[in-house]
């Protein structure tokens, strides 16, 4: 099957794999802390 | 869309649909051109068995790495675009070759991948839909519960399938 001379890399994941991105936590104040 | 460096492949979430033709053989689905690749139920994994000779004789063009490679023809391949469907393959993707047993379809890949101008092959792939047609029968219904894939009949019902996301 010819798909073409010029070819460019991809490293595709799948949509369940994709990379699990944590939210920044907002920053504590330290009345918040827990004593 | 590009990216800054050529050499470090660029990151998608998703895998990608095309469009491919698989040749039947018993109960399974092999590859097209000039190989006896059997795709596996459910994901198949590309393998390359490309040689090359040295002074200790033939070795593996890529030992120890995954397929694709670039320059190399290793891959699940697939087209990005469809054809009609009907009437003998386009002989400028598939060459001149004997179509019997041949069912169309569509395929998600993901993994490595190298895509050109009118298709992509890739590392991981599996069958998502084949093409029933009436010379091929109850053939292609037995293949698509093996493969756990569904049949569609109609051009429409191809396209359809292949725009939903993987």
């Amino acid at each position: 099957m010819q798909i073409g001379e010029e070819q460019e890399e991809f490293e595709i994941l799948p949509e369940e794999e994709q990379p699990l991105v944590l939210p920044e936590r907002e920053p504590q104040h330290p009345e918040a802390a827990p004593a | 869309m590009s990216h800054a460096d050529p050499a470090v492949p660029e990151l998608v979430v998703g895998a990608w649909r095309g469009y491919r033709v698989w040749r039947i053989r018993g109960d399974r689905l092999t590859g097209w051109w000039y190989t006896g690749f059997v795709w596996a139920p459910g994901v198949s994994e590309a393998s390359c068995d490309a040689r090359r000779w040295t002074l200790r004789g033939r070795r593996a063009r890529h030992a120890g790495l995954a397929a694709p490679q670039r320059d190399c023809a290793c891959g699940l391949y697939a087209l990005r675009e469809p054809w009609d469907f009907a009437g003998y393959l386009p002989s400028r993707h598939f060459g001149i070759s004997d179509e019997t047993n041949a069912v169309i379809g569509v395929v998600a890949g993901w993994g490595r991948v190298f895509r050109g101008e009118h298709g992509w092959r890739a590392q991981f792939a599996r069958p998502v839909a084949l093409y029933g047609t009436a010379d091929l029968g109850e053939r292609v219904d037995r293949i698509a519960r093996r493969y756990g894939c569904q049949v569609v009949e109609g051009r429409s019902g191809l396209l359809a399938v292949a725009k939903q996301h993987a």
